[in-house]
């Protein structure tokens, strides 16, 4: 009965009416970010951030998360009717999405993207109920070095799942770390790297860096390409799919559920990993694969399932272990820590109305998606023909504006206006932003755990092997890290991210 | 000149992974059983410093070169101009004021917008941001100019 009660906790809480509004709210505002090409959930996360700044700390995640699904769906939106993903895991949503909407077939793929999703929001939902509390009662018996073996693992699964040059990522994560120590070291008290300059003796600004690596070099990429914004349906006129689309959907959506949900608990998983997969298996498993990529359902129906399974259950190693797999979960392990709230194991006892709110909360946002998506479709068209020389201005104030609300100074404006002459250096050299910033939340809790286990240990590194939990850790980050590099397996892997790109 | 992508971004970490190394020997470093504030920032430094190298010696021996534009260059100067003239002017002219500075230079960016554009355009992102950020979301931000 532990279960129901639960439900019943977090139900309460969802079903206030603070909270129901302000779902509703991100969920809104967060497609509409999303819908604007090139913004993916992480910038629009960064972006939406300073509203919830004022918020009580439950009602804040809960909105933040309808902000990251909304900004998911936004982000197919565009891929279907401009062909311009505003992030990786709707460049899969493009290639048949697209096609679809020039066949006058958008309403359907809008629709049976948003149809898939719900259902596997729902079931991901229902998966993170019941596997979350078991895994976060698991970890509570972890020790330091377990912990620093846990950390390991998630930055070389992100280093490993980066695009492009894996070297180049390992180096982007270094560097985040590296971002992280800056301030005052928690156990000497010494000040490192802080040059003296009083405001950063507290740390790096979590939003500064958020803000320049995606918002601020997100904007200048969009500014240089010139986006042709061919928008093919202007008037969708046929939103329901029709029978026969509903029985070419079904399984796939099933399949994709099924992978998003397994694949998104994994380190460096999440919604891109989960939505490329599915696409690829429902090509290998359609007795027509030769209509993908041109106008095929299954491959609108799968990906977005398995995507917003993906990302739901994204939330389980970051809500209980306090370990985010992907850029996303980096962004919101940084959102709770701005409304002092610390993701980890013991989360789900000493703030169970948080946890299960969230989880309710989750199947809520992805009910509004379909009640705001069917019928709003025209809205976002709309959106979408904002020229972009209104529309960038506009986003370059929010955002100084949402930094500036952090701590009510101007400084963390500056840091960021820095990041983002790194990240735009980063993006003209191919290194992928996403490893940083995982390395910068993770920093200081490998370098805490590490300390600590040696200390333990009185000095003895074997501590970390010893230990069943932190070997077992170790052993798979080793093989994950051999899988990648051994040639053969590199070249696949080469050839599967060509497609992407 | 042509620049290989690698070799760049090779002598970025590098010079990153120098700083970070000496600071980190400034600080106290300790034993593995004691640790001081050094010893984690040195391990990494290090870390960083030998993928910084073989980054560069990939980039040597195949590289492809950057590639930036000048108009490319004009707009993200402009862009990252704006954000520090928000930054500045916030303390000294108010929100409005700082929203109609800063979107008529991050608006430069895209050098087609006509001044009358620039003003409309300028004019209904400061009402807003005074009337939500101001008014509706009450985020204590300085409205009136002050010296």
């Amino acid at each position: 009965m532990d279960f129901l009660n639960n439900i019943v906790l977090g139900l309460d809480t969802a079903f206030s009416a603070t909270n129901l509004l302000y779902c509703f709210a991100g969920v809104f505002l967060g497609t509409a970010i999303g819908v604007l090409p090139g913004l993916g959930p992480v910038p629009t996360i960064a972006m939406l951030l300073p509203i919830t700044y004022t918020l009580d700390p439950v009602t804040a995640i809960i909105m933040l998360a309808g902000i990251y699904y909304g900004s998911q769906y936004g982000g197919s939106t565009t891929a279907i009717l401009v062909n311009l993903p505003g992030e990786s895991s709707s460049v899969v949503t493009c290639l048949d999405g697209h096609e679809m909407a020039k066949r006058g077939r958008a309403g359907v793929a809008l629709a049976i993207a948003a149809l898939g999703s719900f259902f596997a929001g729902t079931v991901a939902t229902l998966v993170i109920a019941g596997f979350a509390p078991s895994l976060a009662n698991f970890a509570l018996e972890f020790g330091a070095p377990d912990y620093f073996s846990l950390v390991v693992l998630g930055l070389v699964s992100a280093v490993i799942l980066a695009h492009g040059s894996i070297l180049k990522a390992f180096a982007s994560m270094l560097l985040g770390i590296i971002l992280g120590l800056i301030g005052t070291d928690s156990i000497s008290g010494a000040s490192r790297y802080t040059f003296g300059v009083v405001e950063l003796f507290d740390g790096i600004e979590f939003v500064a860096v958020a803000m320049g690596f995606f918002a601020f070099s997100e904007i200048i990429r969009n500014l240089s390409s010139p986006a042709s914004r061919d928008i093919v349906a202007t008037k969708i006129i046929n939103v329901w799919p029709n029978l026969s689309d509903f029985r070419k959907s079904w399984k796939p959506v099933l399949r994709g559920t099924a992978l998003g949900s397994l694949l998104g608990v994994l380190p460096g998983g999440g919604a891109t990993l989960s939505s490329w997969t599915s696409y690829a298996l429902e090509k290998r498993l359609s007795s027509h694969p030769e209509e993908f990529g041109k106008g095929a359902i299954e491959g609108v129906a799968g990906p977005e399932a398995a995507n917003n399974a993906g990302a739901q259950t994204s939330f389980i190693p970051m809500l209980t272990l306090g370990i985010p797999s992907n850029g996303v979960m980096a962004m919101m392990v940084g959102a709770m820590m701005i409304h002092s709230i610390v993701p980890g194991p013991s989360i789900i006892e000493k703030e169970p109305a948080l946890f299960w709110g969230l989880i309710v909360s989750m199947w809520i946002g992805n009910l509004m998606l379909i009640v705001l998506n069917m019928p709003l479709i025209g809205l976002w068209v709309k959106l979408l023909k904002v020229p972009y020389d209104i529309m960038f201005p506009f986003i370059v104030v929010v955002c100084c504006v949402g930094i500036y609300s952090i701590k009510g100074g101007v400084f963390d404006i500056y840091m960021a206006a820095i990041f983002g002459v790194f990240g735009f250096l980063f993006s003209k050299l191919e290194c992928e932003p996403a490893p940083l910033l995982l390395g910068f939340i993770l920093g200081p809790m490998m370098e805490e755990n590490f300390r600590r286990a040696l200390l333990i240990s009185r000095g003895e590194f074997s501590i970390f092997v010893t230990s069943p939990v932190s070997c077992v850790l170790l052993l798979l980050a080793v093989t994950l890290l051999m899988v990648v590099v051994a040639p053969s397996i590199r070249r696949r892997r080469k050839e599967a991210f060509a497609e992407e790109s | 000149m042509n620049l290989s992508k690698d070799v760049l971004a090779g002598t970025f970490f590098l010079i990153v992974a120098a700083i970070t190394i000496c600071g980190a020997v400034g600080l106290d470093i300790g034993s593995p059983e004691e640790m001081g504030p050094g010893y984690f920032p040195l391990t990494v430094g290090v870390l960083l410093a030998m993928i910084a190298v073989a980054v560069m010696f990939k980039g040597v021996k195949v590289g492809s070169a950057v590639e930036l534009s000048l108009q490319e260059l004009r707009g993200a100067g402009l862009i990252f101009a704006a954000v520090f003239v928000f930054a500045w002017a916030l303390d000294h002219l108010g929100l409005p004021i700082t929203v109609l500075v800063t979107t008529f230079v991050a608006m430069k960016a895209q050098s087609q917008a006509s001044l009358k554009r620039i003003a409309s355009v300028g004019l209904s992102i400061a009402l807003f941001c005074w009337l939500t950020f101001g008014f509706a979301l009450d985020l204590h931000i300085p409205l009136l100019p002050s010296w």
